[in-house]
């Protein structure tokens, strides 16, 4: 909360981001504050709009208003060139990793560096080979992604994201689908990285242990607004009926268990009461 | 009634494909220059659409022509004009069936190929990975793809027809007994370079080249994320590159010949 | 890296292939050597009919490609084609009394431009006009020579009888025309098989008009245009000894079977030099062979 309020400490500010969906508000005026060099996590229920929010940092997306302001800049008015400028300094991390399949593992690492830079080969391959040493796969440069298990591939995928030494890393549900030593590894990978680096890291996940031992910030969104925000020690306890439901793990309660639909009796053909 | 608003919808929905495919084209257009820093992805994918589909076009090919060659034969040899099969074959092909016949197979053996992988790559986030490492898809991806299908069909077609008249010249010479001789002299004295083999080979096959890359990076690049949507975008790949092929083939053979 | 080599590696020989399928089409399938428009001169030449002639068509000499047809156009004020002929530099000497006729290659084929060499020691110039020429016949002229002509001779005061062995006759038969110049003078009285001499003994019955028929004439068995009937055409000698009654001819050409006939015509075209065989193609002259 600290780190939220001085400005200098903000690396992306949010301010009244309004975006509809085929007709569903996904965003209503929702504002928030990322601090620069911290671990922050965006939780919330599925279907909140979570990885949509990430897109709209990358200017992927762009919403019906409000200011995203990224580094002092605000995405959705920055120009092509400007935008991707701004991207070459952000690592993004796929939940599915999203490997390039026409190369080796070495070459997907090698890509961001041979696209925006004319460096030596012999630089490249200390380059590649460093930061995939630092994911513990430097052994499997030369597999194919088809090669590779989940949670190898994701390592391999956050080895390309730093590989420019990005000032910001997102993560798109890191942690689905990896077995307990695998989670524990991205774990690791994610403090470290954000300790030695300095990199600002934005989580987006549902795993609370993990995201507990992990992030300094959470934000947890729902209906489109921030509902809670907090340490993640504390923010359980803040007794808002969306943070009971959610870290308590409810069935029903703010988030309802039944999608939106009409009279049940009705419904089933039954005469209203009193009909 | 029914039927009526539903072939209003196909009707619509034909049109707006045809549009979305213009902007898409003059989008690709655009991403040309940027992608000329790509040029070893051209190159590969050149290998991949052109050289991977050599096998194919050069059977086909030569059964072409070996059999044009034996049908003429028989009927030519009514009015003992034999000889002027392979003349027949050699211009035949290189006006409709070459550009025709090889446009049809690098729809059916390359087309489905770009349209599958560009759909798989966005189905797998590897194009907005790409976007999202600064790498512009449409220059890295479609571009490349778009100029490999301009470059290597007219390649193919060549090819194609070069081994059709040998096929050609296989029955009609070696096999019915043909002179040699007359074989190619008729056809030397018949087959004109420009209004033969460049307004045909080439100029059709450029054409043809250019709108089956278009539609398949277009359905690759617009197919839905799912598997489901890939194999349905491949399929019209085929549907709608026949189509265009064909009709095309029409307007460049009134505006050409 | 040496994934990326060898795409490069492959890919330039695709590119190769491709380009050598292309130089072989041009050069080895086509008229690329017919293309070539090097120095040349230009011809006039005037027609009265140019029938199907087209710009670009070829101009002949003995069969030989010298050239080809610049601009077609109507002579203003006359009903007269003016054809333009660019003729190639190497060949410069053409005499100024030169004939440009216009040739069908075959009966259906595209027309050319023949020119037969005249005497004169003048040659032709660049801009000067080939004053003879012979225009193009249309088709329909053509048939009627080949059909229309082919009635009987009207046998008035009697006729005399001669004999003619041919190794072939082909389909004739009694009653088939006898032609001289293209004009019946007669007809075949019979067509009987000599199993002495393993040939056909055919007795032509000749009006008596024509007893001016020199001994030493040949006789051939020809066909009436492509798919007609066959006759047999008279091409006199120069002997000043007339045939008569019961005379044998010496000099005799069979019938050229009908694929022969044809084959020639699509192979050759009317490439032969003779100016009357291309208007009259299915009569080659029996003294050439």
């Amino acid at each position: 909360m600290n780190a939220a309020a001085s400005p200098d400490d903000t690396l992306i500010r949010i301010r009244g981001l309004t975006t509809v969906l085929n007709g569903k508000k996904v965003f209503d005026a929702l504002d928030m504050d990322i601090p620069r060099g911290r671990v922050t996590a965006i939780m919330g229920p599925s279907g909140t709009g979570k990885t949509t929010l990430l897109k709209h940092i990358t200017g992927q997306m762009h919403g019906d208003a409000g200011q995203i302001l990224v580094d002092g800049r605000n995405v959705p008015d920055l120009s092509r060139e400007a935008l991707y400028a701004l991207r070459e300094k952000i690592g993004y991390l796929f939940q599915n990793s999203a490997l390039l399949t026409d190369f080796d593992v070495f070459e997907n690492v090698a890509f961001p560096l041979r696209q925006h830079t004319k460096l030596p080969e012999v630089l490249i391959r200390n380059l590649v080979l460093t930061k995939l040493q630092a994911v513990g796969l430097r052994g499997a440069a030369q597999l194919m992604p088809s090669e590779l298990s989940g949670g190898m591939a994701r390592r391999v995928a956050l080895a390309r994201a730093i590989v420019f030494d990005p000032m910001l890393i997102l993560y798109d549900e890191p942690f689905v689908g990896l077995d307990p030593i695998a989670l524990n590894q991205v774990l690791k990978l994610i403090r470290t990285l954000n300790e030695t680096l300095g990199i600002t890291s934005v989580l987006v996940a549902h795993e609370l242990e993990a995201i507990k031992q992990v992030a300094d910030h959470i934000f947890l969104i729902a209906n489109g607004k921030v509902v809670a925000q907090g340490d993640p020690r504390t923010i359980a306890d803040d007794g808002s009926p969306w943070t009971r439901q959610f870290f308590g793990g409810d069935a029903d309660g703010p988030v309802p268990f039944q999608y939106p639909a009409g009279d049940y009796a009705e419904a089933l053909g039954f005469p209203r009461s009193g009909a | 009634m029914n039927a009526r608003i539903e072939r209003d919808n196909v009707v619509t929905q034909a049109l707006g494909q045809i549009g979305n495919c213009g902007v898409f084209l003059l989008q690709i257009l655009a991403a040309i220059p940027r992608s000329l820093r790509y040029g070893r992805e051209t190159v590969r994918q050149l290998w991949f659409v052109g050289a991977m589909s050599l096998t194919i076009i050069m059977t086909c090919g030569l059964f072409v022509g070996m059999v044009l060659e034996l049908q003429l034969y028989h009927v030519l040899s009514m009015f003992g004009s034999t000889s002027m099969s392979g003349t027949v074959v050699a211009i035949a092909t290189y006006r409709e069936l070459g550009p025709v016949v090889t446009a049809l197979l690098f729809a059916g053996r390359a087309g489905t190929a770009i349209t599958a992988e560009i759909g798989l790559m966005r189905a797998t986030d590897q194009i907005s990975a790409m976007e999202l490492m600064a790498v512009d898809p449409l220059a890295y991806v479609a571009a490349p793809r778009f100029l490999a299908g301009l470059v290597a069909m007219p390649l193919l077609c060549c090819v194609f027809c070069a081994l059709a008249v040998f096929g050609g010249h296989l029955v009609g010479v070696s096999w019915l007994g043909i002179d040699n001789g007359t074989f190619w002299s008729n056809m030397t004295a018949t087959v004109d370079v420009w209004q033969d083999i460049v307004s045909g080979v080439i100029w059709k096959s450029l054409a043809f080249g250019a709108v089956v890359a278009l539609i398949a990076v277009y359905q690759g690049y617009t197919a839905p994320p799912t598997s489901e949507g890939v194999a349905y975008a491949t399929t019209r790949t085929v549907v709608a590159s026949s189509i265009a092929i064909l009709a095309l083939d029409f307007v460049l053979t009134a505006f050409l010949m | 890296m040496s994934q990326r080599k060898s795409y490069a590696v492959g890919t330039g020989l695709f590119i190769v292939l491709g380009f050598a399928a292309l130089a072989y089409l041009a050069t080895q399938t086509s008229s690329v050597a017919n293309r070539q428009q090097g120095a040349s001169y230009t011809v006039d030449a005037q027609f009265e009919n140019i029938g199907q002639l087209k710009e670009r068509a070829p101009v002949k000499i003995a069969g030989v490609r010298v050239g080809q047809v610049q601009s077609i156009g109507l002579e203003p004020g006359k009903s007269v084609a003016d054809v333009k002929l660019a003729i190639d530099k190497r060949y410069a000497d053409i005499p100024a009394d030169s004939v440009a006729t216009i040739f069908t290659s075959g009966l259906l084929g595209d027309q050319y431009v023949g020119i037969e060499y005249g005497h004169s020691k003048d040659r032709v110039a660049d801009g000067s006009k080939l004053a003879l020429t012979r225009s193009s016949e249309p088709l329909e002229e053509m048939l009627g020579k080949f059909f229309g002509a082919g009635g009987a001779a009207d046998n008035i005061g009697g006729s005399y009888r001669v004999t003619a062995r041919f190794s072939n006759v082909g389909s004739l038969s009694a009653g088939s025309p006898v032609k001289m110049a293209g004009v019946p003078i007669g007809q075949v009285v019979s067509v009987q098989a000599e199993p002495a001499k393993l040939d056909a003994l055919v007795t032509l019955a000749i009006d008596n008009r024509y007893n001016q028929i020199p001994d030493d004439s040949a006789a051939a068995v020809f066909t009436s245009g492509l798919i007609g009937s066959q006759y047999v055409a008279i091409q006199p000698g120069g002997s000043p000894d007339m045939l008569k009654n019961g005379d044998e001819m010496i000099l005799t050409q069979s019938a050229m079977q009908l694929e022969d006939l044809i084959g020639k015509f699509l192979v050759n075209g009317s490439g032969s030099s003779d100016g009357k065989q291309g208007a009259n193609p299915p009569t080659p002259p029996a003294g050439k062979h």
